[in-house]
C-alpha cells in the first residue's frame, strides 16, 4: 500500500504511457479535420498483420462480410481467377490431404455460395469427436475428465490475469463498471476540455488536467451518492503518475503485465485519448498552452474512477477486488465462474438462461456442478448440431457425395479440416480485398490511352485543378467542351502559407497538416475603414450572445424568439433564398489584395508607423473625445514620438486642450499598454513584418516548381487558371472534411490568389525565361475556386485582368458555366435525383446548390467516397476516359524532373495524403461504428472540437453512415489505393528507395503501384507480393495485338 | 594559475529516432536534467538494417543523439524510464564517465515539473 | 364461511401471501397457450367467486380488518412490481406484472364497484398477460428461451414479434388508451387521499420496469443467426386483439370515470 515510488517508477510509468498510445488513431480537432489512415500507429506492419492487430485493439472489423463481397462479385468487380489462385496457394500451404474431400471446391462453393458470415463459428467445447458423431447422425457425448481440462483453459483464456479487473468482473458478476466508468470519464473530460461552447466553465483548468480534477472529485457529490470514496485513493501520491502506480500495486497486477494493462485502457476510449494526445503535442494550439492535460493524467484519472467503482461494487456484491482474488474467485469454483461468465456474457443458450439465473441467486455453493455439467453438455450438442447443420447444407452445395465423404472422416481429420476452414476464414478477406484490386487494377491498365504525338496548338485556357477526386469530373466535362486543357496539382499549389484573412485576429496554415509555412500572407483592403461597424452585423452578435446567457429563456424568450422563428422557417423552407436575403443584408466584404512581396526596412517601418498613428488618434477619439479633425498631423507625430520615449516634454496638443499633466501622462500610460504603442511591439511587428510575403527568389522557385512539377513549361494559353477548392454545406460539423485536405481542411483560393500574383510579376516570369520557361506576355495567371457543392467556378482578382483579356473572359465563363452544369447533372443522380435530371444540366445544378444551403442535408455531397485510383502522370494517360470520380489525378512529366526530386515531393506529400484519405475511407466503410463514427442523426458536438453519438460517448473519429454508405449497403468500395506512375521502372525505384518511409507503406501493402514505363513499350508493372510483375494486358505491341485480334 | 577543478558525471547518449524527440525531451525534463543536447540527421546500422539520414517532408524519419550530462543518481532512473520505451523502438543508450569542470551547471536543484524532489531508493 | 371464500378468492386475485400460490399455479401450466389461458381464466373465477357467493365477503368484515386487508393488497402490488424489474423472462415478467396489477382490484372491490366492472378491470390486465405467454413461447420457439439482455435489437431482425411484444407490455404497464389505464383511473378515483401514493409509487415502479424491458427487447445491435418472423395471419390476429382491446378503452373510459 505504501510502496515508495522512486524517479524510476514515475519515469517507467510515463514511458510506458507514451509506447501505449501509440496505436491509437491520430486526432485532429473538427474544425480542421484532416483525412489520415486510423491504423496509422500501426503503419510499420505489413498491412494483413496490422489490420489484425487493430481490430484487436479496437475491437473492430477488417474487412466487409462476405455477404458484402459476394455482391461485388455479382456485379463482376472481383477477379475470380485471381481468387482462385490464392485458394490454391492457400491449401497448398495447408499441406494437408483428407480422403475423399476436395479442399479446392469446399472452399470455393464456402466464398461464393455461403451467405453465414461465418461457417466455423467459435465454439467453447466443440472437438473432433463429438462432430464426427453428429455427423453420422449418433448422438455426442461428453467426457467428463475433458471437461474439467477445457473449463480451466477457457477461464484462462477468458478472464485473463492481466486483463483489466473490472472487466474480468462485468464478466463474471453482470456489474455494469465498464460503461459507467466511461460515462463518469467522458464527463469529466468534457468538463475540462471544452473550448468556448459552454457558458460556464469548470474551476482550477490552469493547473493541468489531473489536478483540476483531483480538486473537484474531492468534493463530488455525484461520486459521494454513488458511493465512490475517493479521497483515499487520491491521498495516496501527489503525480498523477504516482497515483497510476499504486493503483497498479493495489491491483495486484504483476509488473511485467503494466504495460499491456495500460495500452488496454488507453484504447478503450480511443477517441478521447487520440484528442488529448494531439491536444499535448500541438504546441500553437491556444486551449492546449492555458490548459494543459496529457495522456498520464487522462490515465490517472480513469484508473481512479475504475477502481473506486470496483471497490464499490465490492462492498455491494461481494466481488473480488484486484487481479489476484479475481483468480482465486475462479480458481475456487471453475463451474460457478462457467456459468457465470456464459450467463452475463450474453452467450448463454436463452433457454437455459432463467435455469442458471436462479441457480446464482440462490448463491448456493452445492448444485453447481451438476448444473455446469448438464449445461455443457447441452451445448456442446448445440454446437455440434449447429455446426455440423452448416457442413451439411455447404456440402450440398460442394458436390452430391461431398456429404457422405464427410460422415467418413474420422474425429482427427474432422479436426484438422474444422482447423483448415476456421484459417481460411481468417484470412478470407484479405483475399477478397487483394481480388477486387486485381480487377480494379486490370481495368485501370485496360483504360488508359498510351500517347500519340498530336499537332500542339494553343488552347484557349489552361486550367490547374487540386488533385481531389472531385475535380475529375470537372475536368472531364472542361475538356470535352472545347480547347481546354487541364492539369493537376496539389491544392495548395506548392506554396505554404500562414494567411491572416482581412477582419480575422489569428493566422490560419494553408498547407498539408505535416508543413509548418514559414511565410505569412496578409489580405489588405482597398477600403481601409476602422471606424464603422455594419448595423445589422453588430444586432446579429447581440442576439447571437443571448443564446448563451443564463437568464435570457427567462426573460427573452417571448420578446426575441419570434427572431429566431424567422431564421428557423427560412432556412428550412426555402434555404437558398434565404440565404441570398441574408447575404444582402450583411455588410459586403471589400475588395481585398494579398500582399506577396517581400517588404524592405523601409516599407516595413512606415507601415508600422502608419498602424501606430491610426492607433493613436483612435485613442484620442475614445479617451479624450477629440475627433480626427482637431488633430494636425504633427501633433500625431509628437505624440508618437513622446509614446515611444524619443522625446520628452508636453506635447502641443496637450497645451493646446488645457489638459493637466496628470490627465496627460496618463493618456500616455493607456497609449502604451492598451493601445500596444511601445518599443517592444514595435519590435515584435517588425520580426513579424519580416515573415510577411516571399523574396523574388522564392517566389521564382514556387512557380518554376509548379510549372515543370506538372510538366506545363511551353504553350502557356492566354489565360491560366489556378483552380482551388472549397466546399459549401451548413450545420455540418464534418464541413472541413469536405474542404481541401491538402491545405489542412481550409479553402484553397488565397494559395491561389498568391501563386498567381507571383507568375504574374514581370521580374518573375524574367527570372523564369532565364531558366528556360518562357510565358508569352499575354498569358495572365488568374485565381478561381471550384465549389465542390455546387460545382461552381468563380474567378477571382478580374480586377486585376489587362483589358485585352477581357474581351475573352465572356467565353471562358459561358465554358466554365456549362461545365458547372454538366457536372452537376452527372453528379446529381448519384445523390437521389431521379434519371431525367441526368438531362436537364440547368435543374441539376439548382438542385446542387440549394442542396449546400440546406441545413437539414446529412449528405450535401458525397466527398471523396469512392475514391480508388491515383494517378501520377501526363493528362494524356486519362484524357477523355470516364473516372467517374473515382480517381486523384497529379499531372508529372518525368522527362522535366532528371532528377527525380518532383517526383519524391509528389510520392512523399500527395501520394501519403491519398494514402490516408483512402484508408480512412476505407476503414469507416468495413467498420463503420468502431473506426467510422456512426450515423449523424446522433451526433452532438462536444466542446467545439469534436463530435460525440448522444448527449455523452466516446469522440467519434473517422467517417459518418451518411457519407459512405448509401441505402444500408456500402458505397464507397473499400479497396487500398491504387497508384499508377507514369516513369521509368528504375526511376521509380530510386525515387523511392530514397523515401524509406513511402518505401516502408509500399512494401508493407498499404498502397498498390502499378509502373507504366514509357521507355518500356508502356508495359505497366504492378507490385504484387514484394515484387513487380508484367501486366499482360499492357504495352503498346500488346494492344494492338489485342485490337487485331478484336477486329 | 588555479589548477582546474573537475568533478565526475555520468553521460548518457540515446540514440533514438527524430519522430520521438518530444517524448525524450520532456522525459528527461521530468528526470531533472538540467540540460541536454541534440544531434541531428545521424546515419548508420543497426539490428533494423542499413539507416540513411535523408531529410524528407519533415524530420520524423531521422535519427537523433541526445546527450545529458547528469550525477550518477539520476542515472538508472533514467535507464529504467526509457526502458518500456526501447523495447518497442529502435534506438540505444550509452552511459559512460566523463569529468565536467563547472558543475553547477550539471547538478540539479528543484526540477520544473510537479514533483517534490524525492530521494531515490 | 366468508373466510374460506375470501382465501380462495385471494388466491386468484393474488394477495401476499397466497399470491405465491398463484404463481405458481400459473407458472406450471403445460405451455404458453396453457399460461395465458390460466392467467385469463383464473382471476376471472376470483371475480365470479367474490361475487356470486352471497353478500360481498369482504365487505363483512370489521373495517378495521378491511383495512389491513387492502394494505396487504397495496403491499402485493409494489412487491410484486419490483420483482418483476429484475425479471428478464418474458413470462416471468408478465406473470409479476399481472399479479401486480390484478391485486388492485381488491380496492375496486373494497369500494364497491359492480361485478362487470370489476370483471372488466381483471379483464384490462390479464388480457395483455396472456398475450405476452403467447409472444414468449412464439419467440422461445424462436430463440430457444424467452430470455432478454442476452441479444439486443431483437426489433431489427423481428420486427413483427417485437412489435407485438412492445405494444402488449405497454398494454400491461397502464399506457393509456389500453384499459388497464382507465382502469387504474377508476381506482384512483375511489380511493382517498391518504391511500395514494402507493399507488403513485406503483406507477413509478411500472414505467421503470417498462422501460429496462423494452431496452432489453428491442435495442442494440443483433448479432446472431437469421431467425424467421412471426407469419403475417398471426400477426394480423394480434394487431386486431391489441386494436380492438385499446378501442375498447375508449369506449369503456366513460362508463368507468364517469365522464
Amino acid at each position: 500500500m505504501d510502496r515508495n515510488l522512486t524517479l524510476g517508477d514515475r519515469l517507467k510509468v510515463r514511458s510506458m504511457i507514451y509506447v501505449a498510445s501509440e496505436p491509437i488513431p491520430r486526432f485532429w480537432p473538427m474544425r480542421t479535420f484532416i483525412h489520415h489512415n486510423p491504423l496509422f500507429g500501426l503503419e510499420h506492419l505489413p498491412f494483413e498483420e496490422a489490420v489484425e492487430e487493430g481490430c484487436r485493439l479496437f475491437n473492430g472489423r477488417g474487412y466487409l462480410p462476405r455477404q458484402h463481397y459476394q455482391g461485388y462479385r455479382r456485379e463482376g468487380k472481383v477477379d475470380d481467377s485471381a481468387l482462385r489462385r490464392y485458394v490454391r496457394r492457400f491449401v497448398e500451404d495447408q499441406a494437408v490431404d483428407l480422403p475423399g474431400i476436395d479442399v479446392d471446391a469446399w472452399l470455393w462453393t464456402l466464398i461464393t455460395e455461403c451467405s453465414a458470415e461465418r461457417l466455423i463459428a467459435s465454439h467453447d467445447w466443440l472437438d473432433g469427436e463429438a462432430l464426427a458423431a453428429v455427423l453420422r447422425g449418433r448422438s455426442a457425448k461428453l467426457d467428463s475428465r475433458v471437461v474439467i481440462e477445457g473449463l480451466h483453459t477457457l477461464l484462462a483464456r477468458k478472464i485473463a490475469h492481466d486483463g483489466p479487473v473490472y472487466a474480468n468482473v462485468d464478466r463474471l458478476f453482470g456489474t455494469d463498471i465498464g460503461s459507467t466508468l466511461n460515462d463518469l470519464l467522458v464527463k469529466s473530460c468534457l468538463d475540462f476540455f471544452d473550448e468556448g461552447q459552454s457558458a460556464w466553465q469548470a474551476p482550477g483548468r490552469e493547473q493541468g488536467f489531473y489536478f483540476a480534477w483531483k480538486k473537484v472529485a474531492w468534493r463530488n457529490v455525484r461520486f459521494f451518492l454513488r458511493g465512490l470514496h475517493l479521497r483515499e485513493l487520491l491521498a495516496s501520491s501527489e503525480s498523477p503518475e504516482g497515483v497510476i502506480a499504486q493503483i497498479l500495486v493495489l491491483l495486484k497486477i504483476p509488473e511485467e503485465s503494466w504495460q499491456k494493462y495500460i495500452t488496454r485502457q488507453l484504447t478503450r476510449l480511443h477517441g478521447w485519448a487520440g484528442f488529448i494526445r494531439f491536444r499535448s503535442m500541438a504546441k500553437h494550439h491556444y486551449w492546449a498552452t492555458r490548459y494543459p492535460a496529457d495522456l498520464t493524467d487522462f490515465l490517472a484519472v480513469r484508473m481512479v474512477l475504475g477502481l473506486a467503482l470496483l471497490q464499490e461494487a465490492a462492498r455491494h456484491h461481494a466481488c473480488p477486488g484486484d487481479a489476484e482474488a479475481v483468480q482465486d474467485f475462479v480458481e475456487q469454483d471453475p463451474f460457478a465462474a462457467y456459468l457465470r461468465l456464459e450467463l452475463y456474457g450474453g452467450t448463454i443458450m436463452p433457454g437455459w438462461a432463467q435455469r442458471v439465473d436462479d441457480a446464482l441467486a440462490r448463491r448456493s455453493q452445492r448444485g453447481y456442478e451438476g448444473l455446469a455439467l448438464d449445461y455443457i453438455q447441452a451445448k456442446l450438442v448445440h454446437e455440434a448440431r449447429q455446426q455440423a447443420q452448416a457442413l451439411r447444407e455447404l456440402a450440398r452445395r460442394v458436390s452430391p457425395t461431398a456429404e457422405e465423404a464427410l460422415k467418413t472422416l474420422d474425429p482427427t481429420q474432422i479436426e484438422q479440416f474444422l482447423q483448415i476452414l476456421r484459417n481460411w476464414e481468417r484470412r478470407e478477406g484479405f483475399n477478397w480485398l487483394k481480388a477486387m484490386e486485381s480487377h480494379y487494377i486490370t481495368d485501370l491498365v485496360r483504360k488508359v490511352h498510351l500517347p500519340e504525338s498530336k499537332p500542339e496548338k494553343r488552347p484557349f485556357a489552361q486550367a490547374f485543378f487540386c488533385i481531389d477526386v472531385r475535380s475529375e469530373p470537372m475536368r472531364r466535362h472542361l475538356e470535352a467542351l472545347g480547347d481546354y486543357q487541364t492539369l493537376g496539382i496539389a491544392g495548395f499549389f506548392g506554396v505554404p502559407i500562414g494567411y491572416l484573412e482581412y477582419g480575422k485576429g489569428s493566422e490560419v496554415h494553408l498547407c498539408p497538416a505535416v508543413q509548418t509555412p514559414r511565410n505569412l500572407v496578409v489580405e489588405i483592403t482597398v477600403e481601409l475603414n476602422l471606424e464603422e461597424e455594419p448595423l445589422y452585423g453588430a444586432l446579429e452578435h447581440v442576439l447571437h450572445d443571448l443564446k448563451s446567457s443564463v437568464l435570457s429563456p427567462f426573460v427573452a424568450v417571448e420578446a426575441v424568439g419570434l427572431l429566431f422563428s424567422l431564421g428557423l422557417i427560412g432556412k428550412t423552407v426555402a434555404p437558398v433564398t434565404y440565404h441570398e436575403i441574408h447575404q444582402r443584408l450583411h455588410a459586403e466584404k471589400p475588395s481585398t489584395r494579398l500582399l506577396v512581396d517581400k517588404l524592405n526596412a523601409e516599407q516595413a517601418d512606415s507601415i508600422i508607423r502608419a498602424v501606430q498613428r491610426a492607433m493613436i488618434v483612435r485613442a484620442l477619439g475614445k479617451e479624450l473625445g477629440v475627433s480626427r479633425d482637431r488633430v494636425t498631423d504633427d501633433e500625431v507625430r509628437e505624440l508618437r514620438e513622446i509614446v515611444l520615449g524619443h522625446q520628452e516634454g508636453q506635447n502641443s496638443l496637450a497645451r493646446r486642450l488645457g489638459l493637466a499633466a496628470a490627465a496627460e501622462a496618463e493618456f500616455i500610460e493607456k497609449l502604451r499598454t492598451v493601445y500596444r504603442v511601445d518599443r517592444q511591439e514595435t519590435s515584435l511587428q517588425m520580426e513579424r513584418i519580416g515573415r510577411l510575403g516571399f523574396s523574388i527568389d522564392e517566389q521564382v522557385r514556387y512557380v518554376s516548381q509548379a510549372l515543370l512539377s506538372t510538366g506545363l513549361n511551353r504553350n502557356f494559353s492566354r489565360f491560366v487558371l489556378m483552380v482551388a477548392h472549397e466546399s459549401q454545406t451548413q450545420n455540418n460539423p464534418y464541413e472541413s472534411a469536405l474542404d481541401c485536405g491538402a491545405c489542412g481542411g481550409g479553402k484553397g483560393l488565397p494559395n491561389a490568389r498568391v501563386i498567381c500574383a507571383m507568375a504574374n510579376k514581370p521580374e518573375v516570369r524574367r527570372r523564369l525565361a532565364e531558366n528556360g520557361v518562357v510565358i508569352p506576355d499575354d498569358t495572365w495567371f488568374l485565381p478561381a475556386t471550384h465549389n465542390t457543392t455546387t460545382d461552381q467556378i468563380d474567378l477571382y482578382d478580374l480586377d486585376l485582368l489587362p483589358a485585352r483579356h477581357l474581351l475573352y473572359l465572356e467565353r471562358l465563363r459561358n465554358g466554365l458555366a456549362a461545365a458547372t452544369r454538366r457536372t452537376a447533372a452527372e453528379r446529381m443522380p448519384t445523390l437521389g435525383a431521379t434519371g431525367k435530371l441526368a438531362e436537364d444540366p440547368y435543374a441539376a445544378a439548382a438542385m446542387a446548390r440549394r442542396r449546400a444551403h440546406d441545413w437539414s442535408q446529412v449528405r450535401p455531397e458525397w466527398g471523396l467516397s469512392r475514391n480508388l485510383y491515383g494517378i501520377i502522370g501526363g493528362r494524356h494517360l486519362t484524357e477523355g476516359v470516364d473516372l467517374q470520380g473515382r480517381s486523384f489525378l497529379q499531372s508529372y512529366d518525368y522527362r522535366l524532373d532528371p532528377k527525380g526530386r518532383f517526383l519524391e515531393n509528389i510520392l512523399s506529400a500527395p501520394v501519403v495524403v491519398g494514402e490516408w484519405i483512402n484508408l480512412e475511407h476505407y476503414f469507416s466503410t468495413v467498420d463503420v461504428h468502431h473506426f467510422g463514427s456512426g450515423s449523424k442523426a446522433y451526433h452532438n458536438v462536444a466542446g467545439r472540437f469534436g463530435v460525440m453519438t448522444g448527449n455523452q460517448s466516446d469522440l467519434r473519429t473517422g467517417l459518418p453512415i451518411q457519407s459512405i454508405y448509401k441505402d444500408g449497403k456500402p458505397y464507397h468500395e473499400p479497396v487500398r489505393l491504387i497508384a499508377l506512375v507514369e516513369a521509368p521502372a528504375p526511376f521509380v525505384l530510386a525515387a523511392v528507395g530514397r523515401l524509406p518511409k513511402v518505401k516502408a507503406l509500399i512494401m508493407g501493402g498499404w498502397l498498390r503501384v502499378i509502373v507504366l514505363d514509357p521507355e518500356d513499350d508502356y508495359r505497366a508493372l504492378v507490385l504484387e507480393d514484394g515484387e513487380f510483375q508484367v501486366h499482360p494486358d499492357s504495352g503498346r505491341q500488346q494492344r494492338l495485338t489485342l485490337l487485331e485480334a478484336s477486329a | 594559475m588555479n589548477t582546474l577543478n573537475l568533478h565526475p558525471l555520468k553521460k548518457v547518449e540515446i540514440i533514438l529516432e527524430g519522430a520521438h524527440r518530444d517524448f525524450a525531451t520532456d522525459l528527461l525534463d521530468r528526470a531533472g536534467v538540467k540540460g541536454y543536447s541534440i544531434v541531428g540527421n545521424l546515419s548508420g546500422k543497426g539490428s533494423h538494417g542499413i539507416y540513411e539520414s535523408h531529410l524528407m517532408f519533415n524530420e520524423d524519419d531521422v535519427l537523433i543523439m541526445i546527450i545529458v550530462a547528469v550525477p550518477e543518481e539520476l542515472v538508472s532512473p533514467i535507464l529504467e524510464g526509457f526502458t518500456p520505451f526501447f523495447e518497442k523502438h529502435q534506438g540505444v543508450m550509452f552511459v559512460s564517465d566523463i569529468q565536467v569542470s563547472r558543475l553547477v551547471k550539471f547538478k540539479n536543484c528543484a526540477p520544473n515539473g510537479r514533483w517534490p524532489v524525492t530521494p531515490p531508493s | 364461511m366468508e373466510w374460506i371464500v375470501l382465501l380462495l378468492a385471494a388466491v386468484l386475485l393474488p394477495v401476499f401471501p397466497l399470491s405465491w400460490i398463484f404463481n405458481r399455479l400459473i407458472g406450471s401450466a403445460p405451455g404458453p397457450w396453457g399460461r395465458a389461458l390460466a392467467i385469463l381464466v383464473l382471476p376471472q373465477l376470483g371475480v365470479l367467486l367474490l361475487y356470486h357467493t352471497g353478500p360481498l365477503a369482504l365487505l363483512l368484515l370489521p373495517l378495521s380488518l378491511q383495512r389491513i386487508w387492502l394494505m396487504l393488497v397495496l403491499f402485493t402490488s409494489v412487491f410484486y412490481a419490483f420483482r418483476a424489474v429484475s425479471a428478464r423472462e418474458i413470462s416471468i415478467w408478465s406473470r409479476l406484472m399481472a399479479s401486480s396489477g390484478l391485486t388492485l382490484s381488491w380496492l375496486l372491490v373494497a369500494n364497491g364497484a359492480q361485478v362487470h366492472s370489476v370483471a372488466l378491470f381483471v379483464l384490462a390486465l390479464s388480457l395483455p398477460a396472456a398475450l405476452l405467454m403467447i409472444w414468449a413461447g412464439m419467440l422461445s420457439d424462436r430463440m430457444g428461451g424467452a430470455y432478454l439482455g442476452l441479444q439486443g435489437g431483437l426489433a431489427t431482425v423481428l420486427p413483427r414479434l417485437s412489435a407485438l411484444i412492445t405494444l402488449s407490455a405497454l398494454a400491461l404497464v397502464a399506457t393509456p388508451i389500453f384499459p388497464s389505464f382507465f382502469g387504474l383511473l377508476q381506482v384512483f378515483h375511489r380511493l382517498d387521499l391518504a391511500w395514494l401514493w402507493p399507488l403513485l409509487l406503483l406507477l413509478l415502479i411500472w414505467g421503470w420496469s417498462a422501460g429496462r424491458f423494452l431496452q432489453d427487447l428491442l435495442f442494440g445491435i443483433y448479432r446472431g443467426e437469421p431467425m424467421v418472423d412471426l407469419g403475417l395471419g398471426i400477426t394480423w390476429a394480434g394487431a386486431v386483439v391489441l386494436f380492438f382491446f385499446a378501442l375498447s378503452g375508449l369506449i369503456w373510459s366513460g362508463a368507468w370515470t364517469g365522464i
